[in-house]
């Protein structure tokens, strides 16, 4: 099974989960009202939390499947008339529902019952058999005495709005961005124009005003709309427990696998295009990386590996690693595998070395003997990540273990740019990847010039002119440096100013276009310019010593 | 051929109206009966390129519009010409001219980016001008001329009085760009 044919299983779990958990409700609540529920409306909550069962089972969801084995049994219970299904029952059930719905909401499933599921599920085995129910959890049932005027408490327990989900097509979602992005281009082009206008007369200043509210309102609007398409990134990490379980089984070695930082969120959009880099990372560190349980005593560590699948938010990027405690990357076996490859790997400093496993000449077929050295695929996470706007980096130990982090911004549709002048064209830069602006004294100029690097703080970085890198022509005056980070390398791009700062609609190219160079997307700016936006991680990985339409004709 | 086009030519600077011309010749007549018949009728935008006509159906046409600042792409295929912005949208601009041997365009006046929607893609399509909307019966209908086919897009050939039509499948421009 692909990832993404998991993932539409896993989608398809939840939305029929949600299904029957509206379904149920119903029935529940039309049981409370009736004297005695007819016996076809039992039937159809058995078969509802039936279903759920066995959805639940399949999928791997044991802690659904337990809940839903208790409610079920409940119907089984009243189907033999041993139990009367009254306004005690219907109330445990509805607490249990109230579980799933959690669940359904968070879209993915803990993998152990949580401790605050015990009272509900003790009191939906227990109902109706004379076994006192364990004692509410203090706070559950506040001021429910007899009397007692309604407290905060039993406002707040009671009446507190249930936060309601709405299913929504993700085509409604991709078309509400549509038009937030046509929107926003319309809208910086108004507030440009009456911004220029701002200083004719009160009546223009007025306007202007009105306008940025209008504008800042926009903004929010347009961050929510965002936010609508943010998803757990745990939706497809969890997918790996399995994969790392069987590959394990089959290879005879023992793994522990941990997620953590599931609840990251990420671009919908995203969450699946990260699967396949993830699932080429995984496998790696399964088969290359985690040595056979032998192996590791022999080496003095614990027989289980672990493999570690972790993510979290940094700024407006999100970052995922996938960490083993396996025998690290050799780098002999890499320098051995270059230079079968006529690369030359003399003067390379480690950081380059190490990148030579993303080479596609790594990845080939006869990768397989370079056991250690990993190369299988690596080339295919790389384009993919940086696709996304995002880099890979790899650190490793040599018998320790290795890290693969992927870093990629939180959303494809919009993001924070600087925008740049260089050879007489406009460009826009992710400010993710952006460290800082410096500008360049004549002294650091003249070494710059004589070595391409940049003495910044107590490093030398590479220095590139934006205006060489895309074969335009140099104005002289680039005396602007933008300290571009990531991926565990800095470079210094050389620009002749910094025009602005905004927040920009983000146009992937036509396919038509191929990779151009450099350039990862483009924008339309609210005057009509078009703008290319700068792929700021492979800018940082490219030789400086060529410009890109150079090596485009090399390569060709 | 019995008629070229039985409404005459459009005039100059009609582009913009062409599709709404194009529905009205369709809704006017009777296409659809023609369809079911073993001679379907339809109908083509006709361009110009130096002193080639060439005709692209209607179906896929979405829209003609004026050619606006048309933004080159670094490092990009010769044959993208740029990206050009319409309506809040970015879209690549093909340049065909490059694939028959001509140089590439001078837009005048008369030039207009034809908008293609072929496979869920929206592409540009940068022509000299663009001429008239024929309807075309699929008996009149030849094979493409060896020659007069940029890079295998010919899909079909009519000669008419003003001289060969070239029938372009939009799937393969799009396709043969990458």
């Amino acid at each position: 099974m692909n990832p993404s044919e998991f993932q539409e299983i896993v989608d398809e779990y939840f939305s029929s989960t949600r299904e029957i958990l509206e379904t149920a409700e119903g029935l529940l609540l039309q049981i409370e009202k009736d004297e005695s529920p007819p016996p076809e409306r039992l039937l159809d909550l058995r078969r509802a939390f039936h279903t759920l069962k066995g959805n639940s089972s399949m999928m791997g969801f044991g802690v659904v499947a337990d809940l839903a084995h208790l409610m079920e049994d409940l119907f089984r219970r009243a189907e033999s008339g041993d139990l009367a299904v009254g306004g005690e029952v219907v109330s445990h059930l509805l607490a249990g529902l109230g579980l799933i719905s959690e669940i359904a909401a968070a879209g993915r499933v803990p993998d152990e019952t949580p401790a605050s599921w015990r009272g509900v599920m003790a009191a939906l085995r227990d109902v109706g058999t004379g076994v006192a129910p364990p004692p509410a959890p203090a706070g559950t049932a506040p001021g429910l005495s007899p009397d007692a005027p309604p407290t905060d408490d039993l406002k707040r327990h009671y009446l507190a709005p249930r936060t309601r989900f709405v299913r929504v097509s993700e085509a409604a979602l991709d078309s509400l961005l549509e038009h937030c992005g046509e929107l926003h281009v319309l809208l910086s082009g108004l507030s440009d124009r009456a911004l220029g206008r701002a200083n004719g007369s009160e009546v223009a200043a007025a306007e202007a005003e009105a306008v940025e509210r209008i504008v800042a309102s926009f903004h929010l609007l347009e961050d929510e709309v965002l936010a609508a398409r943010l998803v757990p990134v745990g939706t497809v990490l969890s997918r790996f427990r399995m994969l790392v379980r069987d590959l394990a089984v089959s290879q005879g070695k023992a793994i522990d696998f941990v997620l953590s930082g599931g609840e990251t969120t990420v671009d919908k959009d995203l969450v699946d295009a990260l699967s396949e880099p993830l699932l080429h990372l995984v496998r790696n560190a399964v088969d290359h990386g985690i040595e056979t349980p032998a192996e590791r005593e022999a080496a003095g560590k614990p027989r289980a590996a672990t493999i570690t699948l972790a993510a979290r938010q940094a700024s407006n990027m999100v970052e995922i690693a996938v960490v083993d405690d396996g025998r690290g990357i050799d780098r002999a076996r890499i320098s051995r595998k270059a230079r079968e490859k006529g690369i030359r790997v003399e003067g390379l400093d480690d950081r380059s070395l190490l990148d030579l496993i993303f080479l596609p000449a790594f990845s080939t077929r006869d990768g397989v003997t370079l056991v250690s050295g990993r190369g299988i695929g690596l080339d295919i996470v790389k384009a993919n990540v940086e696709r996304l706007g995002g880099t890979v980096f790899v650190q490793t130990l040599p018998g320790r273990g290795t890290e693969f982090r992927l870093t990629i911004p939180l959303t494809l549709a919009l993001g924070h740019a600087l925008l740049l002048e260089a050879g007489r064209e406009t460009f826009a830069l992710p400010t993710g990847f952006v460290a800082e602006t410096v500008r360049i004294d004549g002294e650091a100029m003249g070494v710059v010039e004589r070595d391409g690097v940049l003495p910044w703080r107590n490093e030398r970085l590479p220095a590139v002119a934006a205006a060489r890198l895309f074969g335009l022509p140099r104005t002289g005056r680039e005396d602007l440096a933008v300290i571009l980070a990531g991926g565990g390398r800095r470079k210094a791009l050389l620009v002749d100013r910094v025009v602005g700062y905004l927040r920009l609609v983000i146009k992937p190219l036509d396919p038509a276009l191929g990779r151009p160079p450099g350039i990862s997307a483009a924008t339309l700016l609210g005057d009509g310019r078009i703008v290319m936006i700068l792929d700021a991680g492979e800018i940082l990985e490219s030789s400086s010593a060529a410009s890109y339409p150079a090596r485009r004709q090399e390569a060709s | 051929v019995k008629e070229e086009n039985p409404l005459g030519p459009l005039p100059p600077g009609a582009g913009g109206d062409l599709l709404a011309f194009a529905d009205w010749v369709g809704a006017s007549s009777d296409v659809d009966a023609g369809a079911q018949t073993a001679d379907p009728e339809s109908l083509f935008v006709v361009f110009v390129l130096d002193r080639d006509r060439f005709g692209l159906p209607v179906s896929s046409v979405r829209e003609i519009v004026r050619v606006g600042e048309i933004r080159p792409v670094p490092g990009a295929p010769s044959l993208i010409r740029g990206l050009t912005g319409v309506r809040g949208a970015i879209l690549p601009v093909l340049e065909l001219r490059t694939r028959i041997g001509l140089a590439p365009l001078v837009p005048t006046d008369r030039a207009r980016i034809v908008i293609l929607e072929v496979a869920g893609r929206t592409l540009g399509l940068l022509v000299d001008r663009v001429t008239e909307v024929v309807k075309m019966r699929a008996s009149e209908i030849g094979p493409p001329g060896a020659g007069s086919s940029p890079a295998g897009c010919g899909i079909g050939l009519v000669t008419l009085a003003a001289g060969p039509l070239v029938l372009l499948d939009p799937e393969r421009i799009v396709s043969r760009q990458e």
